[in-house]
């Protein structure tokens, strides 16, 4: 089961989640594989502090000149993006817009491009005492995150795979809930949260992947209900605000071992899940 | 005119309130942008009146002719987004979601059937509100194009701000660090992270004022929640003078600010915040 924690809004307690629900099912001996997938800011590897056994150059291909160049401007014209613009005698790629689609490949008569690895940034596999463990790390300067999150979700295979997510509802977060049994939508009780959860569920909506809604912090703001309700998704589990949580965040532990009381939480929220899968 | 961004890396720690607060306490003509396309939550804070949305435009989507089309599938192999797919008729079908407009199927197809339409990926306005124009807009779900809606904005903000008079335009960004943030932060004179105590937040806001001296562009810090944890705060704090970034303003944490903001009320009408934040406006104008 592929299960993606994702948001619209940033900051309502993904990762929180994330890595809780992967501690949950290791120690009930379950085979899991933690993904973190907001390769932009990846924070799970704080709380699960995983032995890093392999990384990897994460590449995507963007085409070099390697031959002749009459400056036609051929690959200029085909190039929808405007990321590639013919000189006298080369070219010049602007390698942040480049989409990869060989176009410019295809459309040059001599034959002279050729798509080359670039390097965006990290693809990192570890264990976390029985957790599978995966990440990328994106290159500080580099735009182009969607390739990496593309590497990483490709990378985890399993039984029970969690993927945290990028916040947003654009091509990040669809990347990385594409393919998903199902996807965890964590929330707040604020007029931010409950419209950038209606943003996330139309997400879901296109991706086909069934949403539910964990509402985090529940008693801190109002009362969301009905904008929650209106959504259409389901709310299968609430967590009050407990400024234990927060602390053991801020610090790095892990809250589910730490926090009285916060295991029962997750263990509710992992029955919804595997709950979910059965109903759809 | 100066242009200061507001970004977090870490998405949660206060952008938006704390942006809309600080237009409020701001006495001097300015115009707000809010270049969180993706999840744009400005206009939640800063009531006014919206003049018509206008279309964002951005590449295009491949559409077939079907009195061309020979079924050949010829463009679903060749597709490097998958984005046509065979149909139960065996016809090639173009999902709009999936393709990107690249136009490799019409270089592939022998019978010239495609065509590649404009693509509307989202909508932007400027609203009329009392603390000064509000340029903000709504990328459409699961699009591919925020950075360039960002662009959009960003100029649109600097036009008002010319038209206007405006001495400073106040730009809300997105969380992360990437392209949508490169859109958001390139060319501005000052970029304020908005941090809260923590290793998450902390990991994240090296990240971020690294990719500010990438950009050469100073950077302050607000320091938000900032007694929720003294021994996180007190890292934090090393982190920022480390990288030589001020901090403009610590804010405590209240939980009357989430009641708030359900609300739709900002930061500033927390009992307590008004001094607060206007302490800050002052050290970054002094900055910038």
């Amino acid at each position: 089961m592929r299960i993606a924690i994702a948001s619209g809004k940033g900051g309502t307690g993904k990762t929180l989640i994330a890595t809780s629900l992967a501690v949950h099912w290791a120690k009930q001996g379950k085979a899991v594989t933690y993904v973190d997938a907001d390769v932009e800011e990846p924070n799970g590897h704080l709380f699960l502090r995983p032995t890093f056994e392999k990384t990897t150059r994460h590449t995507v291909p963007v085409p070099r000149l390697a031959g002749f160049c009459d400056g036609c401007a051929k690959c200029q014209d085909a190039c929808a993006f405007n990321a590639i613009i013919a000189l006298k005698e080369r070219v010049q790629v602007f390698d942040e817009l480049c989409h990869s689609c060989g176009a410019c490949v295809n459309a040059c008569p001599h034959n002279s491009l050729k798509l080359q690895p670039r390097e965006l940034g990290d693809l990192r596999h570890g264990m976390a005492k029985n957790i599978n463990f995966i990440d990328g790390l994106l290159d500080v300067g580099e735009a182009r995150a969607t390739p990496l999150i593309e590497g990483v979700v490709e990378a985890a295979d399993g039984e029970l795979v969690i993927i945290d997510s990028p916040p947003g509802a654009s091509c990040p977060a669809v990347t990385a809930i594409r393919g998903a049994d199902v996807a965890v939508l964590i929330t707040e009780p604020t007029l931010f949260g409950v419209h950038d959860l209606d943003l996330a569920v139309q997400v879901c909506q296109k991706l086909n992947v069934p949403p539910i809604i964990v509402l985090n912090r529940a008693n801190l703001g109002g009362d969301m209900m009905d904008a929650i309700k209106a959504t259409g998704a389901p709310l299968v589990a609430q967590i009050d605000f407990d400024p234990q949580i927060s602390v053991a965040t801020a610090r790095g532990e892990l809250a589910i071992d730490v926090v009285p009381g916060f295991a029962d939480a997750i263990a509710n929220i992992a029955n919804a899940i595997v709950a979910s899968e059965v109903v759809s | 005119m100066k242009q200061i961004v507001m970004l977090s890396g870490k998405g949660g720690t206060g952008k938006t309130s704390i942006t809309a607060s600080l237009a409020r306490v701001a006495t001097e003509p300015k115009v707000i942008v809010d270049a969180d396309v993706d999840a744009a939550n400005m206009a939640i804070l800063l009531p006014g009146d919206d003049e018509q949305w206008r279309p964002f435009f951005a590449g295009t989507r491949a559409v077939i002719d079907y009195e061309a089309c020979i079924n050949c599938l010829t463009c679903v192999w060749e597709c490097p987004f998958k984005a046509i797919r065979e149909s139960k008729d065996f016809r090639p079908v173009v999902d709009e979601f999936d393709c990107e407009g690249c136009g490799v199927c019409g270089q592939v197809c022998p019978t010239n059937a495609f065509s590649f339409k404009p693509h509307q990926a989202g909508t932007w306005t400027i609203r009329d509100t009392k603390w000064g124009p509000l340029v903000h807009a709504a990328l459409n779900v699961g699009e591919d194009n925020s950075g360039k809606l960002v662009a959009q904005v960003r100029q649109e903000g600097r036009a008002q701000a010319a038209k206007t008079g405006a001495d400073y335009v106040l730009i809300d960004g997105p969380p992360g660090i990437g392209c949508p943030v490169h859109a958001a932060l390139g060319g501005t004179d000052l970029v304020i992270a908005v941090t809260e105590p923590g290793v998450s937040a902390q990991h994240d806001l090296n990240r971020l004022l690294d990719l500010a001296g990438w950009f050469k562009i100073p950077a302050a810090i607000i320091l938000n929640k900032a007694d929720l944890d003294p021994k996180a705060a007190q890292n934090l704090l090393k982190t920022a003078e480390d990288k030589g970034a001020k901090i403009v303003a610590k804010i405590p944490f209240m939980p009357e600010v989430p009641m708030a903001l359900s609300k739709g009320i900002p930061l500033i009408e927390v009992p307590g915040m008004q001094e607060i934040l206007e302490n800050c406006w002052q050290e970054i104008k002094e900055l910038v």
